[in-house]
């Protein structure tokens, strides 16, 4: 089963997609993740086709053991070949994946951005704080998110 | 074209005067019926518009002593003025003027008028060369072929001016086509930019700033004083980098919003300013009055919000160091505009910079310990321009300033 993340049930917490294609944002990312204490499994990829092809299980990625379907996406707009738009507008044709959470996090804050995201489904949007300190901040709503999720949902985390 | 121009009111001739030789033609203007005669027997006109009451005479006279003038060559005649019932026309056309005109309209229509008249008129002169100066001209009967060649080339003049003319309508308007197609481009361009400057010049920013704080926090035991001292240093300066940048696009943003304009009243909005700079006015102990009630303006709401926050938040940071700042605010209603008046207690600003402030990235504090960025008070103007505003400052050194804005009154003076 390709599309598997949200539903099983296996005790380890659920793996994060983070499609991300700045080097200094994924270190951050990944540190503000540890500082909010999140057990969750990371998965990065650097741009829209990577983002794709995990969601899908192709190539490497068929390997679920080692790139478990994801629970929860995080979605940057801006990369190169296909873009953030182009993977949420992907995922949401996917019956399979209607209900993954797809949250954005991005730098831009302009409104057409924030708009068309939303309408193509995303779940929340979130822009990149410019202090560390508020990244952290940023995960730890997150964790409050997936906590809520988790309970009304039915995603299971743990 | 030469006009000659005719009319008792000199107001009226300078107006007229001023419009019709912005489309083209070389115009002379007289005020009564005598010096128009003198002027047409010098002037070699092709046109004389005059109105019918001139302080002199008629016009209709005017028209009657041009023609039996033998000049050369004879200029169309056209008088305007009041069309009350249909008697004027044919009494202008008894008197020998080409034309009645009713009203003048605006410049443009009124050139081409003229020009259709001036055309039917020199037609008419070759076809009946002679036709109201048949005497002269058959006593004088060796000046006919002359004249004949010279209204040939008059008309050719004439054709060849409205070729002219026509070309260069044409030229103009694929010059306006071709500014608004650059201007479009522009504004596609300055959203481009505004929206990469945000995008991609903050994440090398981000960077700078996370990583820094990364070192502080795990490598703090291996780094000295003065390191952390560089350290500091670093994100302080990325931080007011972003600061700029988020500021910079602030103030493109606000060039190029849609803004909705409605009646909002001041004190929602104030209130609305002074809770988002809560943080700011209680560490700085600062008093704010407002003198209620404020009246209602027109404008967009969101950026009259941003408007007063800058004020606010400017008033209270440029306050005289030791002393808690204290704004009032007020405003009042005069005519169609509602002037409302910041006034602070702070360090106030010298004239010589009561217009730099307002512009771009200009702050009267070294940037080493200024609290801003420089673009708070480009986006106050920018913004109230937007609204059918205006901004400014009274103030001088030490004695406190008095910011000021003016909005469309939401229920203007009568």
């Amino acid at each position: 089963m390709l599309f598997n993340g949200a539903l099983r049930s296996a005790q380890d917490p659920a793996a994060i997609l983070i499609a991300e294609d700045d080097e200094n944002d994924v270190c951050l990312i990944k540190r503000a993740f540890h500082q909010a204490r999140f057990e969750n499994p990371l998965r990065f990829v650097v741009n829209g086709e990577e983002a794709i092809a995990y969601l899908k299980g192709d190539g490497e990625y068929a390997d679920r053991e080692m790139n478990p379907a994801p629970a929860l996406v995080l979605l940057d707009l801006k990369m190169p070949r296909k873009d953030g738009f182009d993977v949420l507008g992907w995922i949401r044709e996917q019956p399979e994946l209607n209900h993954l959470p797809v949250v954005v996090l991005t730098s831009s804050q302009e409104s057409c951005d924030i708009n068309r995201a939303y309408s193509l489904g995303a779940n929340s949007y979130m822009v990149k704080p410019a202090s560390f300190t508020r990244l952290v901040d940023m995960m730890n709503r997150l964790k409050e998110y997936c906590a809520f999720t988790q309970q009304n949902i039915g995603v299971n985390w743990t | 074209m030469k006009i000659l121009l005719v009319d008792h009111c000199p107001e009226k001739l300078r107006f007229r005067d001023s419009l019709l030789r912005r489309h083209g033609p070389e115009t002379e203007t007289v005020r009564n019926g005598a010096e128009a005669l003198r002027n047409v027997r010098k002037g070699k006109f092709d046109l004389v518009l005059s109105g019918i009451l001139l302080p002199d005479m008629t016009g209709f006279e005017l028209c009657e002593r041009i023609r039996s003038q033998d000049t050369f060559p004879r200029p169309a005649l056209v008088l305007y003025g009041p069309l009350e019932g249909s008697e004027e026309p044919a009494l202008a056309r008894a008197a020998g003027a080409n034309e009645y005109l009713g009203e003048l309209g605006d410049p443009e229509t009124l050139m081409e008028r003229l020009e259709t008249i001036l055309r039917r008129a020199t037609r008419r002169e070759l076809r009946e060369p002679a036709s109201r100066t048949s005497r002269d001209a058959c006593s004088q009967s060796d000046a006919f072929p002359e004249m004949a060649r010279r209204l040939t080339e008059r008309l050719r003049d004439t054709d060849a001016a409205l070729r002219q003319m026509a070309e260069r309508k044409q030229q103009l308007e694929r010059q306006v086509a071709e500014q608004a197609r650059a201007l479009e481009e522009a504004v596609g361009e300055s959203e481009a930019f505004a929206y990469s400057v945000s995008h991609d010049l903050r994440a090398p920013l981000r960077a700078l700033l996370g990583l820094s704080s990364i070192l502080v926090e795990d490598y703090s035991s291996r780094i000295d004083s003065e390191g952390r001292f560089y350290l500091d240093r670093i994100a302080r300066a990325a931080g007011q980098m972003d600061r700029m940048i988020l500021d910079l696009v602030a103030y493109s943003r606000m060039g190029r919003l849609e803004m909705e304009a409605e009646p909002v009243a001041l004190e929602k909005a104030l209130e609305e300013a002074l809770a988002q700079h809560h943080g700011l006015i209680k560490e700085s102990h600062a008093a704010i009055q407002v003198d209620a009630p404020l009246p209602e303006v027109i404008c967009h709401p969101p950026s009259l919000v941003q408007v007063l926050g800058h004020l606010i938040s400017n008033a209270i940071r440029f306050a005289k160091p030791g002393t808690p700042p204290k704004v009032r605010v007020r405003a009042d209603l005069q005519g169609e505009v509602v002037r409302v008046r910041m006034e602070d207690n702070g360090e106030g600003v010298a004239p010589e910079f009561h217009e730099r402030i307002f512009r771009v990235f200009e702050q009267l504090h070294s940037s080493e310990n200024s609290p801003g960025t420089g673009m708070g008070l480009a986006i106050v103007r920018k913004a109230l321009e937007r609204m059918q505003g205006r901004v400014g400052v009274e103030s001088s050194p030490g004695e406190g300033s008095c910011f000021w804005f003016e909005l469309p009154a939401a229920k203007p003076q009568v």
